[in-house]
């Protein structure tokens, strides 16, 4: 092989392929650093000893590096003040020691805290490539564990609304039992013997109750599922809301029985008479709030309040009661399908525990949101306002962008509604 | 093109439009996986619909799509399990843009049938830097120009890009500081 020629590296060169060279004469005092040095230990630009800047690692005995016959030395330097570590080779060049050395950071993280970037590296080290490649890797392995992490929870979730739906089966099942009993029950001891007039005539109103308690139950769960198939339809009409608020507390009022509570309405002045709304849809929201109430209130008073908020023009509707009250760890379940607050609500009250779900359902579906908070006092328990947008013609139905509502903190203080936008 | 430019994607469309968008962007697009793996390469066919059920959905013509996810895709890879290379790349604008080419050949080795651009700095000074796009992909220019402006944003330097059309050298890159 001929004898390799003499290479005149252009400084841009030099610097490049040895960022962080360092030159020393024979007693080793520096007289040139590569770019990295300089901006990295600028102490070594002041024309001191390599010892003053620097302690050697490597080799044990220093004076192997200035002995007669070592040409080529593997040294490793340290940087006194800290934060740089330096591998390479020491040569003796002439009257000169010219160290080729580079950074040797374990990982990036380590690189970035020395304060390293590529610029620091030579273009031709390979040893960058090898930690790229290992960080590549690390960044694999944090997707993969935030994957397992979200696939996990997903089958949580969907492990508990499958427990839900199976709970929600068997409620239903025995809510539908329990008036279709009644039902058979009185039907048959009508038709098996005569009975005197005033008799008879309780038995055909237990059966009729009865009837009229399934099919309320059935026409919840064709509600829920035509909620969730899509299906439900938003048909906008002109419709005057107190009169609607008057003729839901009326009902409301049929349901309260020999309870010694009193039902009263809060019209807010500033209501229009005429709105553009879906008056059927509004009617069910109002009912389900106040059906609640009804259920769940056994003395004191339950105020439908209705309200206008101008702008954006959102109708604003909310239902405070007396009841039992409502712990704010529970909240969060109420407007859940399937669930009541707890277990023992169910069994104290019945119910198929779609009515609230739904309401949340019927007032996304026409553009509002649902905010939901129980304020701090206990034995006081007020649902938050339903708000609807009153002009149809405005609003932006379903698609991209619209998000579903933002679930209310419990435990906000304070009983009054929020007043919620509507999609415009 | 690999994985962490559709997870970058899907966390964007999560953040701005919410999960039940990100939702009807995965059914158009005809994605069955949607968890993708950063370091994984997927085919560019799940890239481009990926790209038009995004442009769909946003309501955006697909070249101001690829802009925006141009610029929101820097302050995802600082973000994510990546931004250990990105600091590593550089330190300042014009030091990040000097080894952005050295960048891709390094990842090159961890993602061998990648199919990763070029860029190499032609100039730069204190008023301006250029740069030359290459790729064997066509039609991504307003996602690198994306890029530039979100770089802009990070290292908080004020400045306008320009992307010129690919001839036969590449697309010309100029960005106009201050």
């Amino acid at each position: 092989m001929e004898n390799l020629p003499s290479l005149e590296l252009q400084p841009a060169d030099l610097a490049a392929l040895f960022p962080a060279l360092i030159v020393t004469d024979g007693a080793l005092v520096i007289r040139h650093v590569g770019p990295s040095i300089a901006r990295l230990v600028p102490e070594a630009l002041g024309g001191d000893s390599l010892w003053s800047v620097f302690t050697l690692e490597r080799p044990i005995d220093p004076d192997a590096l200035t002995a007669p016959g070592g040409a080529r030395t593997r040294v490793i330097l340290r940087r006194k003040a800290g934060g740089v570590l330096l591998r390479g080779l020491a040569v003796r060049i002439a009257l000169q020691i010219v160290f080729f050395v580079g950074h040797a950071p374990t990982t990036l993280l380590e690189g970035n805290s020395a304060g390293l970037s590529f610029d620091d590296f030579s273009a031709a080290d390979a040893s960058l490539d090898a930690l790229m490649a290992v960080e590549v890797q690390r960044a694999t392995a944090a997707e993969l564990k935030q994957l397992i992490e979200e696939l996990t929870q997903a089958r949580e979730r969907a492990e508990s609304a499958d427990r839900a739906k199976s709970e929600f089966l068997a409620n239903v099942s025995h809510e539908v039992r329990t008036p279709l009993t009644a039902i058979l029950g009185f039907a048959e001891l009508l038709s098996r013997r005569s009975l005197p007039g005033p008799t008879a005539a309780s038995y055909v109103d237990r059966i009729v109750d009865g009837a009229r308690s399934l099919l309320a139950i059935v026409n919840q769960i064709l509600d829920w599922s035509k909620l969730e198939a899509d299906h439900a339809e938003v048909e906008n009409r002109s419709c005057d809301p107190a009169q609607l608020a008057r003729d839901c507390l009326l009902l409301a009022r049929g349901q309260v029985g020999g309870k010694p509570v009193q039902l009263h309405l809060d019209v807010d002045a500033k209501l229009p008479r005429a709105l553009w709304v879906d008056d059927q849809k509004l009617r069910q929201i109002l009912m389900n709030l106040l059906s609640n109430a009804v259920k769940f209130t056994d003395f004191g008073d339950i105020t439908l309040k209705i309200g206008f908020h101008q702008p954006p023009g959102d109708l604003v509707v909310s239902v405070s009661d007396t009841g039992c009250g409502i712990s704010p760890e529970a909240v969060g379940r109420l407007f859940q399908r399937f669930s009541q607050a707890d277990g023992s609500s169910r069994r104290a009250h019945g119910g198929t525990g779609l009515g609230l779900a739904i309401t949340k359902g019927l007032v996304e579906k026409m553009g509002g949101a649902d905010h939901r908070g129980v304020p701090a006092w206990a034995g006081k328990r007020i649902q938050r306002p339903d708000p609807v947008s009153p002009d149809g013609s405005r609003r932006r139905r379903g698609g991209a962008g619209r998000r579903g509502p933002d679930p209310a903190a419990a435990g906000r203080s304070g009983g009054h509604p929020y007043p919620v936008g509507g999609r415009q | 093109m690999y994985g962490m430019i559709h997870r970058a994607a899907r966390q964007m469309i999560i953040d701005e439009s919410g999960p039940a968008v990100w939702a009807s962007i995965v059914d158009a697009a005809g994605i069955v996986d949607e968890h993708f793996i950063g370091s994984t390469i997927y085919d560019d066919a799940v890239t481009l619909e990926l790209i038009n059920a995004i442009a769909h959905a946003t309501g955006l013509e697909t070249a101001e799509a690829l802009e925006r996810f141009g610029e929101y895709w820097i302050t995802f890879a600082n973000s994510s399990s990546y931004r250990n290379i990105m600091e590593m790349v550089g330190k300042t604008l014009p030091e990040f843009l000097g080894n952005l080419d050295r960048m891709h050949a390094s990842i090159q080795v961890s993602l061998p049938g990648a199919r990763l651009p070029t860029f190499e700095v032609t100039s730069a000074d204190a008023s301006e830097i250029r740069l030359i796009y290459r790729s064997q992909r066509v039609g991504l220019e307003p996602f690198v120009k994306g890029l530039m402006q979100g770089l802009l944003r990070h290292f908080r330097t004020p400045g306008r890009v320009d992307i010129g059309p690919r001839d036969a050298t590449g697309a010309r890159v100029l960005i106009r500081l201050g």
